[in-house]
C-alpha cells in the first residue's frame, strides 16, 4: 500500500501560442490547455505501482480554476482524489514560491509515502519546483527517472543522465521527478474524462493552507522579472538564392548569432 | 547581509564546461572589481583552472565528495557559501547540476534562474541581470536575483573559456566543508540502452529526405552532421519505403517528435504529416531546389539550392565560424 | 456453381420428402396419391434434371478446387466430406432409380430419363438378375443412411450456413453501409449522469447474438481474404480467419458467462489496427457477415483500455485539444483561403451552400491547392457560398473508426449545433469521409441537411452550364473510386461524368474499381500511425493504375491523394502518372469568360 502525491501542471499548448505583433504579448485566446507531458508520466507512473502494490494516488495542482480540467484527465487515468490549489495571490510566483505553496498542501495532506513531479514542465523548462518542494519538506529527491520500483520500503530508481544510467535507492517517503521515456501513458476515453468529475476533488486557497500574502505570489517570489521581450515568434522565410559558396557562409554566421549553431 | 558579498564562483561537474563558465566570471569579476572563484573537486586540475581565469579554486579535499551527491553537495556547498558569502554562483546546467542548483537554491533561500541565455551586469553593475527563453521560444524574460548570491545554471556551449595563460597565479585553498550522509544510496551505474542521443533530446538535427538520391550520399549527411554537431534523421519515406535509416529515426506525425535547437531539413519536401513533427524547433533551415517545395511556408531560412551542392558549402563555412 | 448445387439439393430433398410423405402418409391414412398423372411425370423428370444440376455444380466446385483454386481458400477435412457424401448420396440416388426402373419397367419410365439411361445400361449389361432386388434394399438403406448423415452433420460442418446464412441475413442490422453501430448515446448518458455503459467487445459474448450467428455463418470461402487490402499488403489481418477464430471461441468455450477476453491471444490487436474499414470484405461476403463491425466493436474496447501508441495515442490528443488531427492552432484554419475573398458564415449569414473544408483541405498543403481550386469552380460557376472558417472543428470519424465513440459522438453534437445556427441546408465538401459521416451518420444526432461530395456537386455545374471548361485538356485519365465515396455511398459515375466533360476519351477502367475498388490504405484511421506492411497497399494500388497506363490518376479524396501521390514518388512515377483531384483538373479547364 502506497499513497502518492503526484504534482500536475497545465501547461498551454506551447506550440500554439503566438506572438501578437501590434501589442507584442503572447496570445493565449483560443490556445488549449493541456497536461505537461511529463507530468502524465508521472501519473502514469503512479498508476502502475498502484496496480502493482495498492495504495491512494491524490493528484495536486496548482493554477488557475481551470485548471480542474486537467485534474478531470488526471482522475479519468487513475488518480483517486485531486487537489486544486488556485487564488488570486499565488500569481505571479517564482518556483520558490510555487513549491512554498505545495509544500503547504504536502504537508495538509500529511500522509503520504512518495511525491512524483515531472522533471520540468512543458512551458518553463525550468527544472526547479521538484528540488526545492523536495528540500521543504525535507524529502530525499531522486531526480530523471526513467524506470522505478518499489521494494518495501524502498525505491528503487534508473537516473537517466547525458551519458550513463544511475541506479539509485533511497528510504520512503521521498521525491522522484521523472522523464518521459519512463513509460507510454495511459489515454482516457472522453467518457472516462465525463465520469471522472464525480471522484473527488479538493479546492483550496491560500487561506486554507495558512499561507499569508508576504509569501506569496511577487511578494513570495526569490526572483523578480524586470522585463519580459517577445522574440519574433513566427517562422521567419528569409529566402536566400544563388550560388551555394556565398550562401552558406551567410547562413552560419546568422545561426551563430542566434545560438544555434558552433562548430565542433 | 551584514558583510556585503562578494566573489564571482563557478562549479560544474564537468571541467569542460567549469572552464566555460570562468571564461563569463572572469568578465563579471573584472567588471565588479572582485574575484572570480572557481570549486574543484579532489583529483581536478586546479592550475588549470587559474590558468583559464580563476583568482581562487577551493578545492574540496574530502573524498566522499569526489563525486556528486545532491544530498553531500547541497550541506557543503551551503556551508560554504554561508561562509563565504558570494555574490554571484553559476553553476553548469548539467543533469546533475540542475537537480542540484534549486535545491541548493531553497536551501540557503535564494533565486535561481535555470537555462540561462544571457547574464549581463546592470548598467550600475548592482544586479546581475539573468535572460532566459520562455512561452515555447516566443518570450525572452530578463530577471534579477532579490536576494544574494545571484544564481543561474548555464548550459555548455553558451560561453567560450577564455585562452589558456600559462603565467596566470591563483590562490589555491583547501576547504573541507561539513556535510550529513546522504540520503540516497548509489547502487550501479549502467551505460545507456540507446546508442547515442535520442532524435526527441537532440539539440541539432541533420535531417533529410527524398532529395538525396542514393544511400551512399547518406555519408554526406553524416559528414555535416558531425560537423555542426548534430544528430541524423529523415522523413518517413527514407525509413519505411527506402529502408536506409531505422524507424526510429525518421521525424513526422507517425514517427519522431522533435524540438531541436536547429533543425536542418535537406532535400525534404515539406508535406504536412513531417511539419507537424518538428513544428516546435527553435529554428528550422531548409534546402531543397523546389522553390515551391511546400517546406518553404514552415521554415526561417529558406535555402533554394542544390543539397549536394549545399552541404559541403556549409560544412566549410562552418568550419570558418569555428576559426574565426 | 453454388446454384447449381444448392438449387439440385432442395429440388431433391422436397422431392424425396414428397415421396415419403406420400407412400408413408398420405396413402395409408387418406388412400390417395399426390403423385399421380402429368403432376408425378413432371416431377420425376424435374427431379432427375435437378439432381443432374446438383453434380455439375458439384464437379465445378470440385474442378475449382483442384485446378483453378483462388488463393486463401482453405481445403478442408469438411469440404471433403461434403463433396464425398453429397456425390455419392446423387449417384447412388441414380443407381437406386435405374434399378428400380430396370426391374418394374414401368411404362413412364423415359420420363425420368437419367434413371431410365441408367436402367437401359444395367439392363443392357445383364445386371438384371435375382439378385438386383436384395442389392436394392441394401443400396436404398445406404443411401438413406447417408442422406440423414449428411443432414445430422449440418450442425458440425460448414453446411450449418444453411440455417445460419438466412437466418444472418433476416436479422443483420438495416443501418446504412456508412453508419457504424452506436454503444449508447451521448445526450442520454449526459442527461442521466450514468456513465456506467459497456462499450466494445472483448470476451465472446460482448458481441451481439445476431454478430455472433454471422460468425456461425461463415462458409470459409475466402473471398473476403482475397479482397482485403491489409491482407495484401502482407500484415496480420485476414478478415475470414478473424471471423473463423471468433467462432472457434464459441465452439470451444465452456463457460456461459463469457470467459476471457480473445485480446491479445486468440485476436492480435494489430490485426484490428490493420483494418482500413474499406468494407471489400463485407461487400464480398455471401452470406452477410459483417467484419468490419466486429473489429470496430474490439477497436472500441482496446480504446476503452487506453494502452495505445503514440501516434495513436496523439491522433486522439490532437482532436480533443486542437480540434483537428494533426494538432495545428485552429486559428491556422483559414490560412488556406487567404486572398480568395472567402467569405465565412458568420460573415455572410445568408448563403445556399456551406462549403466544409475539411481539416485535410485546412491544413494539408497538397490538399489545400484543392480548396483552391473548389473555391475557383464555385467562383466561377456564382454560387453563394460561405465556410465556417476558424468555427470549423473536425468531425472526428477517424476517431469513431479508430474506437472513440465518446469523442466522436460530442463532436457530433457540438457540429450540428452548429449547422443549426447558420441554418445549414446544404454542406459540400471534398473529403468522402466527412460526406459519409455527414449523410449517414448526423442524422442521429438531429442533422437535417443536404450532403453533397464535390464530384457530385461540379457534375451539376457543368451539366448546367453554371461552368465553361474550355476544351483541350490533356492526358489519359483513370480514377480511383475512394472506398467512402463508392463501394459506401455508390457514388460511382460523377466522377467519371466530370472526368468524360473534360477529355475526349473515357475514363480508363483498373483492374479492380466502382465497388469493387482497392483501398489506398488510409481509411480506419491508417493514414494517422504506421501498420506493419510488406508491401504498403498504395503502392498495389498504384501499379494498378500504372497498369492502365494512364497519364493521369484521378481522385476525389484527399487521403486518396495524398497516399497515392506518396506512392507515385516511391515508385519514381511522380512526372509519369500524376494525382489529381478531379476538382484542381476541372479547375485548371475553366475559361476566363
Amino acid at each position: 500500500m502506497v499513497n502518492i502525491l503526484v504534482l500536475m501542471k497545465q501547461v498551454f499548448q506551447t506550440a500554439d501560442l503566438r506572438v501578437d505583433r501590434s501589442t507584442k504579448t503572447i496570445i493565449t485566446q483560443g490556445v488549449p490547455r493541456v497536461i505537461s507531458e511529463a507530468d502524465k508520466n508521472a501519473l502514469e507512473e503512479a498508476v502502475r505501482i498502484k496496480e502493482k502494490h495498492g495504495g491512494k494516488i491524490t493528484a495536486i495542482t496548482l493554477g488557475p480554476p481551470e485548471a480542474k480540467e486537467a485534474l478531470r484527465e488526471a482522475l479519468a487515468m487513475g488518480a483517486d482524489e485531486a487537489c486544486l490549489l488556485t487564488d488570486p495571490l499565488f500569481e505571479g510566483s517564482d518556483a520558490h514560491a510555487t513549491a512554498n505553496v505545495l509544500a503547504a498542501a504536502v504537508t495538509k495532506i500529511l500522509e503520504y509515502d512518495l511525491v512524483i513531479c515531472g522533471a520540468y514542465s512543458e512551458d518553463l523548462f525550468a527544472f526547479q519546483v521538484g528540488p526545492r518542494l523536495a528540500e521543504m519538506c525535507n524529502l530525499p529527491q531522486i531526480t530523471y527517472a526513467a524506470k522505478l520500483s518499489l521494494e518495501n520500503d524502498r525505491i528503487i530508481v534508473e537516473r537517466d543522465l547525458e551519458n550513463e544510467r544511475q541506479v539509485v535507492e533511497a528510504k520512503l517517503p521521498c521525491l522522484v521527478s521523472v522523464v518521459r521515456e519512463i513509460n507510454e501513458p495511459r489515454l482516457p476515453t472522453l467518457m472516462a474524462i465525463m465520469a471522472a468529475s464525480k471522484k473527488l476533488t479538493n479546492i483550496w486557497n491560500a487561506a486554507d493552507l495558512a499561507l499569508g500574502p508576504e509569501e506569496l505570489g511577487f511578494n513570495g517570489s526569490l526572483i523578480e522579472v524586470l522585463r519580459s521581450t517577445v522574440t519574433a515568434g513566427e517562422r521567419k522565410r528569409i529566402l536566400l538564392q544563388g550560388d551555394a559558396k556565398e550562401i552558406a557562409p551567410k547562413v552560419a554566421k546568422s545561426l551563430a548569432q542566434e545560438g544555434v549553431l558552433k562548430a565542433v | 547581509m551584514s558583510e556585503e558579498s562578494k566573489g564571482v564562483w563557478v562549479f560544474s561537474e564537468s571541467s569542460q564546461l567549469t572552464l566555460e563558465l570562468l571564461g563569463k566570471a572572469r568578465t563579471l569579476a573584472d567588471s565588479l572589481g572582485t574575484e572570480a572563484v572557481a570549486i574543484a573537486v579532489e583529483g581536478e586540475d586546479v592550475q588549470n583552472l587559474i590558468q583559464h581565469g580563476a583568482d581562487k579554486v577551493l578545492a574540496l579535499s574530502d573524498q566522499a565528495l569526489r563525486s556528486f551527491q545532491v544530498d553531500t553537495y547541497t550541506d557543503a556547498f551551503a556551508n560554504l557559501i554561508t561562509e563565504h558569502k558570494p555574490d554571484i554562483l553559476l553553476i553548469g546546467a548539467t543533469r546533475n547540476g540542475l537537480e542540484f542548483a534549486p535545491r541548493l537554491a531553497e536551501r540557503i533561500k535564494t533565486g535561481c534562474v535555470t537555462e540561462a541565455t544571457r547574464l549581463e551586469l546592470d548598467a550600475e553593475k548592482k544586479f546581475l541581470l539573468i535572460d532566459r527563453l520562455t512561452w515555447g521560444g516566443n518570450l525572452v524574460e530578463t530577471h534579477i536575483s532579490k536576494s544574494k548570491p545571484q544564481m543561474a545554471t548555464v548550459a555548455k556551449g553558451l560561453f567560450a573559456p577564455n585562452p589558456t595563460n600559462p603565467s596566470r597565479k591563483g590562490e589555491v585553498v583547501k576547504v573541507e566543508p561539513k556535510f550529513k550522509p546522504p540520503s540516497t544510496r548509489l547502487v550501479e551505474t549502467k551505460p545507456k540502452p540507446v546508442k547515442g542521443v535520442r532524435l526527441s533530446d537532440a539539440a541539432v538535427i541533420v535531417s533529410f529526405g527524398r532529395g538525396v538520391r542514393k544511400k551512399e550520399d547518406m555519408g554526406l549527411v553524416e559528414q555535416l552532421a558531425r560537423t555542426v554537431g548534430g544528430v541524423v534523421a529523415c522523413s518517413r519515406p527514407i525509413a519505411e519505403d527506402l529502408r536506409w535509416l531505422p524507424e526510429d529515426q525518421y521525424v513526422g506525425l507517425s514517427g519522431q517528435k522533435v524540438s531541436p535547437k536547429l533543425y536542418l531539413a535537406l532535400g525534404i519536401s515539406g508535406q504536412i504529416q513531417h511539419l507537424t513533427g518538428i513544428r516546435n524547433s527553435r529554428i528550422i533551415v531548409a534546402v531543397n531546389n523546389d522553390p515551391k517545395a511546400p517546406i518553404f511556408e514552415f521554415s526561417d531560412y529558406n535555402i533554394v539550392a542544390d543539397l549536394y551542392e549545399f552541404i559541403p558549402a556549409m560544412m566549410d563555412a562552418v568550419k570558418q565560424l569555428g576559426k574565426a | 456453381m453454388h446454384l447449381l448445387i444448392y438449387s439440385g439439393i432442395i429440388v431433391l430433398f422436397i422431392g424425396t420428402t414428397l415421396v415419403m410423405i406420400d407412400s408413408d402418409i398420405w396413402v395409408p391414412l387418406f388412400h390417395h396419391q399426390i403423385l399421380v398423372g402429368y403432376f408425378y411425370l413432371t416431377f420425376e423428370s424435374f427431379l432427375d434434371a435437378f439432381g443432374l444440376v446438383a453434380m455439375a455444380g458439384l464437379i465445378i466446385a470440385i474442378f475449382r478446387r483442384v485446378f483453378s483454386r483462388p488463393p486463401n481458400l482453405p481445403t478442408s477435412r469438411d469440404d471433403l466430406f461434403i463433396f464425398s457424401i453429397l456425390i455419392v448420396i446423387l449417384s447412388t440416388g441414380y443407381l437406386l432409380e435405374g434399378i428400380r426402373l430396370a426391374v418394374d419397367h414401368p411404362p413412364w419410365a423415359p420420363w425420368s430419363f437419367i434413371g431410365n439411361q441408367v436402367a437401359l445400361f444395367l439392363t443392357s449389361r445383364g445386371l438384371v438378375g435375382s439378385w438386383i432386388v436384395g442389392f436394392y434394399q441394401y443400396l436404398w438403406w445406404f443411401h438413406a443412411l447417408l442422406a440423414f448423415t449428411a443432414v445430422a452433420s449440418i450442425p458440425y460442418t460448414k453446411l450449418f450456413h444453411i440455417f445460419t446464412s438466412p437466418l444472418n441475413a433476416l436479422f443483420i442490422h438495416l443501418r446504412p453501409k456508412g453508419q457504424l453501430s452506436s454503444p449508447f448515446d451521448l445526450r442520454q448518458v449526459l442527461a442521466s449522469g450514468s456513465f456506467d455503459v459497456k462499450v466494445g467487445a472483448s470476451t465472446i459474448t460482448d458481441f451481439s447474438w445476431q454478430q455472433r450467428l454471422s460468425f456461425d455463418s461463415c462458409t470459409q470461402c475466402g473471398r473476403c481474404t482475397n479482397a482485403c487490402p491489409a491482407t495484401a499488403a502482407g500484415t496480420l489481418l485476414s478478415p475470414m480467419h478473424l471471423i473463423l477464430k471468433l467462432r472457434n471461441v464459441m465452439l470451444t468455450q465452456s463457460t456461459l458467462d463469457g470467459g476471457s477476453s480473445v485480446m491479445p491471444n486468440i485476436v492480435n490487436p494489430e490485426e484490428l489496427w490493420a483494418c482500413t474499414t474499406c468494407r471489400a470484405c463485407v461487400n464480398e461476403c455471401p452470406v452477410l457477415i459483417d467484419h468490419v463491425d466486429a473489429i470496430v466493436d474490439m477497436r472500441r474496447h482496446l480504446i476503452g483500455e487506453g494502452k495505445l501508441d503514440r501516434p495513436k495515442r496523439d491522433l486522439l490528443t490532437n482532436l480533443g485539444n486542437s480540434a483537428n488531427p494533426y494538432g495545428l492552432p485552429q486559428s491556422d484554419r483559414m490560412k488556406w483561403a487567404e486572398g480568395l475573398g472567402v467569405k465565412t458564415a458568420r460573415e455572410q449569414p445568408e448563403f445556399e451552400i456551406l462549403y466544409w473544408v475539411g481539416c485535410s483541405g485546412s491544413y494539408d498543403p497538397r490538399n489545400q491547392a484543392v480548396s483552391r481550386a473548389i473555391v475557383k469552380i464555385l467562383q466561377a460557376a456564382d454560387i453563394r457560398f460561405v465556410i465556417l472558417g476558424t468555427e470549423e472543428k473536425c468531425n472526428c470519424e477517424a476517431a469513431r473508426r479508430l474506437g472513440e465513440e465518446g469523442r466522436f459522438q460530442q463532436s457530433a453534437i457540438e457540429l450540428v449545433e452548429l449547422f443549426k445556427k447558420y441554418n445549414v441546408r446544404t454542406v459540400l465538401t471534398q473529403c468522402p469521409h466527412c460526406f459519409n459521416t455527414f449523410k449517414n451518420e448526423y442524422p442521429e444526432f438531429g442533422a437535417n441537411f443536404t450532403v453533397l461530395h464535390h464530384s457530385q456537386f461540379i457534375e451539376h455545374l457543368i451539366k448546367t452550364g453554371k461552368l465553361n471548361l474550355k476544351p483541350g485538356a490533356k492526358g489519359r485519365i483513370t480514377f480511383h473510386d475512394p472506398c467512402y465515396l463508392g463501394r459506401y455511398n455508390g457514388v460511382f459515375d460523377y466522377p467519371r461524368e466530370i472526368i468524360s466533360s473534360l477529355v475526349p476519351e473515357a475514363t480508363l477502367e483498373m483492374k479492380r474499381s466502382r465497388e469493387g475498388s482497392f483501398c489506398c490504405g488510409a481509411g480506419g484511421g491508417n493514414f494517422w500511425y504506421k501498420v506493419e506492411q510488406k508491401k504498403k497497399v498504395g503502392a498495389i494500388r498504384f501499379e494498378e493504375a500504372q497498369e492502365t497506363q494512364a497519364s493521369i490518376l484521378a481522385t476525389a479524396c484527399p487521403f486518396c491523394t495524398s497516399m497515392l501521390e506518396d506512392a507515385s514518388v516511391a515508385a519514381g512515377a511522380k512526372e509519369s502518372l500524376t494525382v489529381r483531384d478531379i476538382a484542381e483538373l476541372v479547375a485548371e479547364q475553366i475559361s476566363a469568360t
